[in-house]
């Protein structure tokens, strides 16, 4: 029986990826929409400087996720949280290479005229599922 | 590294349009953005609890952008974090701006800025901030420093305050830490850092490269031949621009900067002023000349033709300093944050200090020099023969691992800057020493 303790890390790392799966997506949208809309805010240096900063600060939060869980404890407590929610480990973990495996792509993208932001949010937008949110 | 990173706190995203280097933050009630982390605009940040509901509201989007919506906590004694990701490799100070207003209603502010270890700064203790629907009928707003302002006055008068995290994140703690009256209102975040750390540049050769930290970080660049340049600005920082040939210059400004500038040949010139400041002027030549003035600083430094050279400081937290002819150099220092200075022989330099935040110093031979320094905020040198020298610098609030190394600049001389708590400390060529 998971612990209070093992159920809240759990619910927190769900929480980490939810956030960061919803956040790809939404970003690339807007990234598409100030593209579509004539860049009424940013200049294509801009959006696309935000395009790899938005890659690369999602990609450190899984960064940090994979160093938090590389503690043979943590990873017992979040494995036994995780089980709690009926989730396996391995399960979490390929969601969570998945979206860095998106971040660090977007991070590393061609940004360099608007038709390669595009590519690139357009890549993000089909490597990300939707997650559907109760708010 | 530097950055700029705004966030403007409201209910709806699409409510104004933010600045380019801004997002916004709609809270983490329902439907908002939610918890952090939120990653938007190259920035992660959000609440790091779900204390307080419904607490995002769109207010005046004919305002600033930055005061048009805000986030409010009710002041019952729960606190509620804001964290702000700060960009990889971000060391040092950084600048943060706080913008806190309700446009219609009177808010009492309670904030404070901290990192992983505590707080860093208190912005306000419960500070009043009048909304538009409160005599005199005009929104306020208050700013990172705890001054309030009319809205108008702030967008152009609101200042930031420097801070050093130890943490790779800021929170900004909203609301009382016990109960009183009213709620904290948070219109908008920005943290900013220019010129953070040291940017050196140097190669091979007669080259210089030099490398320091945020803060009293040193900024330095250098190119070919025996040029030395440096920059950097504000706080304690040294600021040094140079330039080819043996030339040297330096600029430094505000607080406890360090000014200098040279000029061509073998000239050395400082000047300084303000505070502790020192400043120093040199000509060409071998001469050195070096005036210092003002405040606590008091070194006044002469040097004249040949190698000779000349120093004296006076009271306070003076810097005598006594340098004879030829290539000899004598000086003394004593007491308080002194600099005490022995050099004799040849091209030799030594020097020699002790206590509080002295730099000690000592050197012999012909175009080798050494320096040592101790204790407290001191710093310490070492060079080496050759054209070689080397300088490291450690103190409490200083050079971190700021080091600043030269090479083949002015054989027979040491150049040494560092900057130490309570002052910024330049030592020029041989004797000129502030």
């Amino acid at each position: 029986m998971a612990t209070r303790e093992e159920i809240s890390i759990a619910g927190q790392a769900i929480q980490v990826l939810t956030n960061c799966q919803r956040d790809l997506r939404a970003n690339a949208q807007s990234y598409l929409n100030e593209i579509a809309a004539g860049h009424p805010r940013l200049t294509t240096e801009q959006l696309g400087a935000i395009v790899n900063a938005d890659g690369a600060a999602i990609s450190r939060l899984m960064v940090m996720m994979t160093n938090y869980f590389a503690d043979p404890t943590r990873k017992t407590k979040v494995t036994n949280g995780l089980a709690f929610y009926g989730i396996t480990f391995t399960q979490g973990a390929a969601d969570h290479n998945a979206i860095k495996a998106t971040a660090d792509a977007q991070a590393a993208a061609d940004v360099s005229s608007d038709a390669a932001i595009t590519a690139a949010a357009n890549a993000t937008l089909a490597s990300t599922p939707t997650i559907d949110l109760l708010f | 590294m530097s950055f700029d990173i705004g966030l403007n706190l409201r209910n709806t995203a699409a409510y104004v349009t933010d600045g380019v280097n801004e997002t916004y933050y709609t809270g983490n009630g329902a439907g908002e953005d939610g918890s952090y982390p939120i990653t938007r605009g190259g920035v992660t940040f959000g609440y790091t609890t779900t204390v307080g509901t419904d607490d995002s509201r769109d207010r005046n989007n004919a305002a600033d952008r930055r005061l048009a919506g805000m986030h409010f906590l009710n002041n019952t004694g729960t606190q509620k974090d804001l964290r702000l990701d700060l960009p990889p490799g971000t060391t040092g100070p950084v600048t943060v701006h706080i913008g806190a207003s309700d446009y219609y209603n009177n808010a009492v502010c309670y904030l404070v800025i901290r990192d992983s270890a505590g707080a860093l700064a208190t912005v306000a203790n419960g500070v009043t901030v009048v909304g538009a629907n409160n005599s005199p009928f005009v929104p306020h707003a208050l700013d990172a420093t705890g001054a309030v302002y009319s809205d108008a006055a702030w967008a152009t008068s609101e200042a930031g305050i420097s801070v050093t995290p130890a943490s790779t994140y800021l929170l900004v703690r909203t609301g009382s830490s016990s109960a009183q009256s009213g709620y904290t209102a948070l219109s908008h975040v920005r943290v900013v850092q220019s010129a953070t750390g040291v940017a050196a540049t140097g190669s091979a050769g007669q080259e210089e490269g030099a490398s320091g930290s945020a803060g009293e970080s040193i900024a330095a660049t250098g190119s070919a031949g025996s040029a030395a340049g440096a920059s950097g600005a504000a706080g304690e920082k040294i600021a040094a621009t140079g330039s080819a040939g043996e030339q040297e210059g330096a600029s430094g400004a505000a607080g406890e900067a360090i000014a200098a500038t040279g000029s061509a040949g073998e000239a050395e010139g400082a000047t300084g002023n303000a505070g502790e400041s020192i400043a120093a002027t040199g000509s060409a030549g071998q001469e050195e000349g070096a005036q210092g003035t003002a405040g606590s600083s008091g070194a006044s430094i002469f040097g004249s033709a040949g190698q000779e050279e000349g120093a004296q400081g006076s009271a306070g937290e003076q810097i005598p300093a006594a340098g004879a002819a030829g290539q000899e150099e004598s000086a003394q220092g004593v007491a308080g944050e002194r600099i005490a200075v022995t050099g004799s022989g040849a091209s030799a330099a030594g020097a020699s200090g002790n206590a509080g935040e002295q730099i000690a110093a000592s050197g012999s031979g012909t175009e080798q020099e050494s320096a040592a320094g101790i204790a407290g905020e001191s710093i310490a040198a070492s060079g080496s023969a050759g054209e070689v020298e080397s300088a490291h610098g450690s103190a409490t609030q200083t050079l971190p691992g700021a080091i600043r190394e030269l090479r083949g600049v002015i054989t027979s001389r040491t150049h040494y800057m560092g900057t130490i708590t309570s002052r910024a400390k330049y030592r020029g060529v041989i004797s000129s020493r502030p």
